[in-house]
């Protein structure tokens, strides 16, 4: 019998369903997320360099670019914190049988902060629809 | 069939994942509350010291520097483990990302330190 399991890419489409997707999400926020740590940390570490510096380094993320990035942050750290709440309530309150039907809460509660948070992450789309 | 007892059991490491987990998800909100919403771009040095002048902030992001390091390199080492690696590999890698993790959260509380004092360092 081949025992060779499909690799962990194919297997997200072969067993595709919402739990495969939150998953999917969750895991592609993760990594994007440990990665954005050490961004972080470096960055924040301009303050070794004197007030200055930080606000140097800080003023070079400050640019349309930089917050559109910021945004897209802002969204795995949402998905990431509210679909890990899931994971994490199914877990510890036994809500095994219901833990499908709050993916779609998470869906919804980080529609809603997303949508939300829009126009203050990114001010340059209230010029633009302003412009209209 | 390889030995499939293990030495340390990862329970605990699930249990720990939780825990920084809650911690991570009230602390992000207050973490992205009060950087992009209770102050106005651009951040700086003062308006970051403003607030960390105070113990209980500094506090605050200690911990969740703590619990952000932690989690994220246990999840960087769960998502290896998924794709079976070899006993050896495993440990290799669990203590390279030990060392990482140590590295980072000594550079994350020196990174803070400036902020603690008036005028920086």
């Amino acid at each position: 019998m081949d025992m060779k399991k499909p690799g962990m890419i194919r297997e997200w489409y072969l067993n595709f369903n919402w739990g495969m997707l939150a998953f999917v999400f969750h895991r592609i926020s993760g990594l994007a997320l440990v990665f954005y740590i050490f961004l972080h940390i470096y960055s924040i570490g301009h303050s070794l360099g004197g007030g200055n510096e930080f606000d140097r380094m800080m003023q070079s993320y400050n640019t349309p670019l930089g917050h559109v990035i910021e945004y897209f942050l802002l969204l795995a750290v949402l998905w990431h914190l509210f679909n890990g709440l899931r994971i994490t309530i199914t877990d510890f309150l036994r809500f095994s049988h219901q833990q499908r039907r709050l993916i779609f809460w998470v869906f919804i509660i980080c529609g809603i902060l997303a949508i939300g948070s829009l126009f203050r992450f990114i001010p340059a789309l209230k010029v633009l629809i302003g412009g209209i | 069939m390889g030995n499939l007892t293990r030495h340390t059991s990862p329970a605990f490491n699930w249990f720990m994942q939780r825990i920084t987990a809650i911690i991570l998800a009230i602390g992000l909100l207050v973490h992205f509350y009060v950087l992009h919403f209770a102050i106005e771009r651009p951040i700086t040095f003062e308006k970051v010291q403003e607030r960390l002048l105070t113990p209980g902030w500094v506090l605050f992001d200690l911990i969740l520097l703590a619990s952000a390091v932690y989690h994220g390199l246990f999840g960087l080492f769960n998502v290896i483990c998924d794709y079976n690696p070899g006993e050896t590999f495993r440990k290799i890698i669990g203590w390279f990302f030990f060392i990482v993790g140590v590295v980072l959260l000594i550079y994350g509380i020196m990174a803070l330190l400036p902020f603690t004092q008036r005028g920086g360092v």
